[in-house]
């Protein structure tokens, strides 16, 4: 068994991996999860995954900052971009922080709680039966087009993003790192991170989904918002293929934000509920939802589907003391990253994140995998030129997922 | 003056609280195979490969395999032994052999003729662990890793003296010593306090 210590000073150094992570725009933890996984080497397999998925569960608290400071979107805040830079340039940066880190927190621990109570339950659970998840994710998908302005475009890009799956998923493309060269890495580079990245780098505040009604009134947004975004999060973790980027524009579809603020709760809510769900659908089915959870279960393969035990235990004490150091880290340093990120020029944060976007893409899948990340890229650009979810380019994993025999 | 304490820390802490009563309660805590006396009156997640299906009566043998993590490989001999014992159980129909029954069973014991309650995937069945097959070999090469538990050993009984088929090893029968045969005997291995050595308690075949 860890040491308790051991696991403490994971914790520690998870937190501000994540915030590390979170801090660099364009960046996400999935994308790190192959150095992770080579810098967790020297830690037993339980430290090895708490880690990783405390990298991850900081890495969406901490990222609200840079969303605040420049127009430069990862796929997690791309949904909150231009509420939260509206709220910024309204002068109303303070409060939109401390919404999404208290809507974060909170998610984060109502998430721990309910997982660690379904945990308990005595009944079996094995999973939703396969025809079932199948149906709830076509659904979950259905109402997303349908809740959008323009379903009939919704609809193609979502069957544009599953087409480019059915043909690519097959297929591997190493690069000088070695792995597996699964094609996900450089296909979600293309759908998420890229195209924000090069809009951002064109100029002008950009984003997909813009909220019709908000106005940036400075309002309280109440639990409401949290409570919609944890469940959401919590719901699309029971599904495979979905992720918190479906689940954010599905709270959207049930239920509009009365104003920025409380969207920008919503959606950080989502975020963080979103991974703590993941973990717990892992240690109890052995069900892998996020990279960073596929990178877990390679480290100790046996955490898949451990149920209610003292290292389940472990690892969601340890991700909700990260949650509560993350939110209080944001909150005491936020305001001032915030301000020393403005200072920096927007297109030159931008440019680095591509930079190191494409250095990660040629270290995972080589030249290939750029010269595919370019081939997507136009897929990329649909959602901003059509308005409609970023979300649905998830497709590129959903629609093989729902042809499959 | 009383602080108002923030909701979040009180929300975080209930959390704490929860996961240790998950650590406390484990009751999905895989089979532990390097403790398995710890193990007792817990719920495990088992695999059950049926080696013989008796229609008659009902009861079917198998080998049950606890899930868990395995035991590391420089683990001592006697931390392993406990990995593959076989039960008895009686399911609501009667398995084929080599059908795998995937369930959970609660260890109420870790040796001897130990209980088990098996819920399989459709059938509750009850289960009962039985002695464990042993040869020889293995029982004199770490008898004391056999102490206390139930197991089956062919042997000859001559002169209250159980004798191995080849004839060289031999274990004392503590107690009335049953007619002469060759087994399986069902057994306990009990140390000779008297002298260095150990002691036969034979007991009923199930």
């Amino acid at each position: 068994m860890t040491e308790p210590w051991t696991l403490a000073v994971v914790v520690l150094a998870g937190t501000l991996g994540g915030a590390c992570t979170g801090l660099l725009p364009g960046l996400h933890v999935n994308t790190l999860a192959p150095l992770l996984l080579a810098s967790a080497v020297f830690l037993d397999p339980l430290a090895a995954v708490l880690l990783i998925l405390s990298v991850a569960t900081s890495h969406t608290i901490v990222n609200v900052v840079p969303t605040l400071a420049a127009p430069l979107p990862e796929d997690d805040t791309s949904l909150v971009l231009l509420p939260i830079q509206r709220l910024a340039r309204a002068g109303h940066a303070g409060p939109a922080l401390l919404a999404s880190v208290r809507a974060s927190w909170a998610a984060g621990a109502l998430a721990a709680i309910l997982g660690l109570l379904f945990l308990l339950l005595p009944i079996p659970f094995d999973g939703i039966p396969n025809a079932w998840t199948r149906t709830g994710v076509l659904g979950i998908v259905l109402l997303l087009i349908l809740g959008t302005r323009r379903p009939g475009h919704a609809a193609l890009l979502f069957l544009f993003a599953g087409a480019a799956g059915i043909i690519l998923l097959p297929h591997s493309i190493p690069g000088p790192l070695g792995g597996d060269g699964s094609v996900l890495l450089p296909a979600f580079a293309a759908f998420f991170g890229t195209p924000l990245l090069v809009m951002a780098l064109a100029g002008p505040p950009t984003g997909d989904d813009p909220t019709p009604d908000a106005t940036g009134a400075m309002e309280n947004p109440g639990f409401l918002p949290t409570l919609l975004g944890t469940g959401c999060g919590l719901l699309v973790s029971l599904f495979p293929g979905l992720t918190s980027a479906t689940a954010g524009a599905f709270g959207r579809a049930v239920r509009s934000p009365d104003n920025d603020i409380e969207d920008v709760a919503m959606v950080s809510a989502v975020n963080t509920a979103n991974a703590m769900g993941n973990t717990v659908m892992m240690v109890l089915l052995g069900a892998t939802r996020s990279g960073a959870n596929a990178a877990a279960a390679r480290l100790d393969p046996e955490i898949g589907g451990i149920g209610a035990s003292t290292a389940a235990a472990a690892l969601v004490a340890g991700l909700l003391v990260t949650t509560a150091l993350s939110a209080l880290l944001v909150l005491r340093t936020g305001p001032r990253l915030v301000g020393v990120l403005r200072r920096l020029p927007p297109r030159g944060l931008a440019a680095g994140g591509l930079g190191l976007l494409a250095t990660i893409v040629f270290l995972a899948n080589g030249p290939f995998g750029l010269l595919l990340v370019l081939f997507l890229l136009p897929l990329g650009f649909l959602p901003h030129h059509w308005s409609v979810p970023r979300a649905l380019l998830m497709g590129f994993l959903l629609v093989p997922y729902l042809f499959a025999a | 003056m009383v602080r108002r304490v923030d909701p979040l820390v009180l929300l975080t802490l209930l959390g704490l609280v929860l996961s240790g009563a998950v650590a406390l309660l484990n009751p999905a805590e895989p089979f532990d195979h390097e403790d398995p006396e710890r193990q007792v009156g817990r719920t495990v997640a088992i695999r059950l490969e049926v080696i013989e299906s008796r229609h008659g009566d009902g009861w079917s043998r198998g080998l049950a395999v606890p899930e868990g993590r395995r035991p590391t490989p420089d683990a001592p001999p006697e931390r392993v032994a406990h990995a593959v014992p076989w039960v008895w159980f009686r399911a609501e129909e009667a398995p084929v052999v080599g059908d795998l029954i995937v369930g959970r069973a609660q260890v109420t014991a870790h040796d001897g003729v130990t209980g088990v309650m098996i819920s399989g995937p459709q059938a509750y069945v009850r289960a009962t662990l039985g002695p464990v097959p042993i040869r020889w070999v293995d029982l004199f090469d770490r008898p004391h890793a056999y102490v206390g538990r139930t197991l089956l050993l062919t042997g000859i009984v001559h002169d209250g003296v159980l004798v191995s088929p080849d004839g060289t090893r031999t274990c004392t029968i503590d107690g009335p010593a049953p007619p002469a045969g060759v087994g399986p005997w069902a057994l306990h291995l009990v140390p000779d306090p008297a002298r260095p050595g150990w002691r036969c308690r034979i007991g009923d075949a199930p």
